[in-house]
């Protein structure tokens, strides 16, 4: 076991390697720089034209003058310091802006993936003991409506109803007269009457996706011969199916949740654009049009590690939660 | 209990289990499958039962209906299941399902083992753990007690190292030693009857005699009853003290093992033992088979379900009418009607 966790730690390490280099040239992708995205917004919002020599001098302050491999370099050693560097267009430290925004993004999508574990569950797992039934059909309607609904206009959609029904402002995560204020009860009680469409248009397409995971896993476990084995043996039907088939069935599911890492930062970048919410999805967005190399890099590698992490603990939770997996030789 | 039931119950020779015209049918959308129509036996006290019969006869539904856990959409739409238990008198077939007395009976009464040792254990949870959850639920044990138990048992059936095994899973362990835990589990309640689905069908052959062998040893040693189904009729002749022959959901004879190997009356239970390859017979001659399959039996015309297969089969006699079990010989009932 240690082994495994030895060697899967060095393969991280070696991935977020080649992660960082395909970041990098994927953010280099697009024609031109930053500079040029910026001289071009110079010209089209303010009729500026900017003369060739500031436009070198630009070029030499941001370092985008300098060849591709040594702007790499550069950059892969600030990280590797832990120093994220700054944002060409905010003119502030990317840690900054990340961090200002990272607690709100984190709660939102805790609370989008608790709804989406509290919906999907239990209705994949009625779904499955109740094949065919109507309550079968209403929740496989659901489910397809959720997974064939773009997020963006399920966000529209609330937030339209939500308005006319409850007469909520909509957008963003506070109301106008808390937007800048600092904390306080008025201020949290606001946000909370904010807080269910994003949680609910974030969590309703994971939702979806995991009521048919579910009933898929445990219609394949109902019907195999151990249910029968513990039924026989006098188990009372409830007992019978969290002990067993749901169990074996929820193996898949609990690998899977590392997945939702790096989701806490990404997490509906086009719901987050819509609904105006304060989070790091749009701070992506942003940062990848204007070409903001530090900024965009830095979010996407902390995605990518993100990622790599979540892996990592859905691997090791299905070694703990499965002996099978466990007692395999290349494991031990 | 009346005081007439009472007088039957005293007297030593009633039968532990007494099925009574059971019909479990299957309501499918293709219409209506009737996988046990109108089938009656009784079980001995400490007499073995073999049902035989090809796949598909209804034997395995028969087992699962004792139980009660007929697979959806199947359905037991008539008959008795009559257990004598200790002076009591429960009639199976009307209890709920998923009822608190049927479950007090299953794992405890009644138990069972199934055709496929690979499958029929949990994969993630230990040997140990699903031997002592029917422990632990049937019998008034602490923890400790159960686990001493369950050494006990597996020591029993002749698992080497129990200290070892009982905490191991089942992947971990061979098809014959998996049917070898299976069975631990099913004597660990000291059943009245155990219930032996094919037990052996998937082993190897060597494992196969071994098992067989421990089923005896141990049906004597613990004193129970048992049903055992397969269609291995020299498995049968092994083990079975009275054989139920089976074909589209019908019992077709129904006779003790030494009437079915020295006497058999139906034409397909002729058959059946003509197609078994005996040692002493000249070399290279052939076996001779059952012509056909079996038909699904579903929507099936009148008259006797063997008569599209049958060497004997007489037109206008029994694609006519349905033949009915009749007693011949005394204990030897017969459902053809070549013995009218």
């Amino acid at each position: 076991m240690l082994f495994y966790v030895i060697r899967r730690l060095l393969y991280m390490i070696i991935i977020l390697f080649l992660l960082s280099v395909v970041a990098f040239i994927i953010i280099q992708l697009p024609p031109g720089d930053y500079v040029s995205a910026y001289v071009a917004e110079m010209q089209s919002m303010r009729g500026e034209r900017l003369a060739e020599e500031e436009i070198i001098a630009l070029r030499k302050i941001y370092g985008v003058d300098q060849p591709m491999y040594v702007q790499y370099s550069k950059w892969l050693l600030k990280l590797s310091h832990g120093n994220f560097g700054m944002s060409l267009q905010l003119q502030r430290p990317v840690i900054d802006l990340i961090a200002e925004r990272l607690p709100l993004t984190v709660m939102i999508c805790i609370l989008a993936t608790i709804f989406t574990y509290a919906v999907g569950m239990p209705i994949g797992i009625y779904s499955a003991i109740r094949q065919y039934s109507i309550g079968d059909y209403f929740s496989t309607v659901f489910g397809f409506i959720g997974l064939a609904v773009p997020n963006f206009l399920l966000a529209l959609i609330l937030m339209f109803l939500f308005y006319k029904y409850f007469g909520f402002s909509i957008g963003g995560l506070f109301s106008l007269q808390y937007m800048d204020a600092s904390w306080s009860v008025g201020k949290f009680i606001d946000m909370l009457k904010h807080l269910p469409i994003p949680v609910i248009v974030i969590g309703t397409p994971g939702a979806a996706a995991l009521i048919r995971t579910m009933r898929g896993c445990l219609l394949d476990e109902l019907r195999k011969q151990y249910v029968i084995t513990a039924r026989a043996k006098g188990l009372e039907e409830r007992t019978l199916l969290f002990k067993y088939p749901v169990r074996v069935a929820i193996n898949p599911i609990i690998s899977t949740i590392g997945w939702t890492l790096p989701w806490l930062i990404s997490g509906g970048t086009i719901t987050s654009i819509v609904l105006g919410l304060p989070t790091t999805g749009p701070l992506l967005f942003q940062a990848l049009l204007k070409q903001d190399m530090e900024l965009a890099g830095s979010i996407l590698m902390i995605l990518s590690f993100l990622t790599v992490i979540g892996t990592f603990i859905s691997d090791i939770l299905l070694v703990l939660l499965d002996p099978r997996i466990r007692y395999e030789k290349s494991v031990v | 209990m009346d005081f007439e039931n009472k007088t039957i119950l005293n007297n030593k020779n009633i039968p532990l289990l007494q099925v009574k015209n059971l019909k479990v049918y299957f309501y499918l959308e293709e219409g209506i499958l009737k996988a046990v129509d109108d089938v009656s036996f009784d079980i001995g006290r400490k007499k073995v039962l073999g049902i035989v019969g090809e796949s598909g006869c209804g034997k395995s539904v028969t087992a699962q209906s004792i139980l009660r856990i007929v697979p959806h959409p199947g359905r037991t739409v008539g008959g008795e299941i009559l257990l004598h238990q200790n002076g009591n008198l429960v009639d199976l077939a009307k209890l709920n399902p998923s009822g608190r007395d049927i479950r007090a009976i299953r794992g405890k009464e009644i138990t069972m083992i199934f055709q496929e040792p690979m499958t029929s254990l949990s994969p993630i949870h230990t040997i140990g753990n699903q031997i002592m959850e029917a422990v632990l639920l049937h019998r008034d044990m602490s923890q400790s007690e159960a686990r001493e138990l369950t050494l006990e048992m597996l020591y029993k059936v002749g698992i080497s190292n129990p200290h070892q095994r009982i905490d191991e899973y089942s992947y971990q362990l061979s098809g014959g030693l998996r049917q070898r835990a299976m069975i631990a589990m099913a004597l660990s309640c000291n059943p009245s009857l155990l219930i032996a689905d094919e037990p052996t069908t998937a082993l190897d052959v060597t494992v196969q005699a071994q098992i067989l062998e421990l089923m005896k040893e141990l049906q004597s040693e613990f004193g129970m009853s048992v049903m055992y189904i397969t269609h291995n009729l020299g498995v049968i002749a092994e083990i079975a003290d009275d054989v139920l022959v089976m074909y589209l959901g019908k019992a077709v004879e129904y006779a003790s093992a030494d009437e079915i190997f020295h006497n058999p009356l139906h034409p397909y239970t002729i058959g059946l033992l003509k197609s078994i390859p005996k040692v002493g017979k000249e070399a290279r001659t052939r076996l001779e088979a059952i012509k056909g399959t079996v038909p699904l039996p579903l929507d099936l015309p009148r008259g006797c379900g063997f008569y599209q297969r049958c060497r004997e089969a007489k037109k206008g006699i029994c694609n006519v009418g349905d033949p009915s079990l009749i007693e011949v010989t005394k204990g030897h009932r017969v459902n053809c009607f070549l013995y009218k």
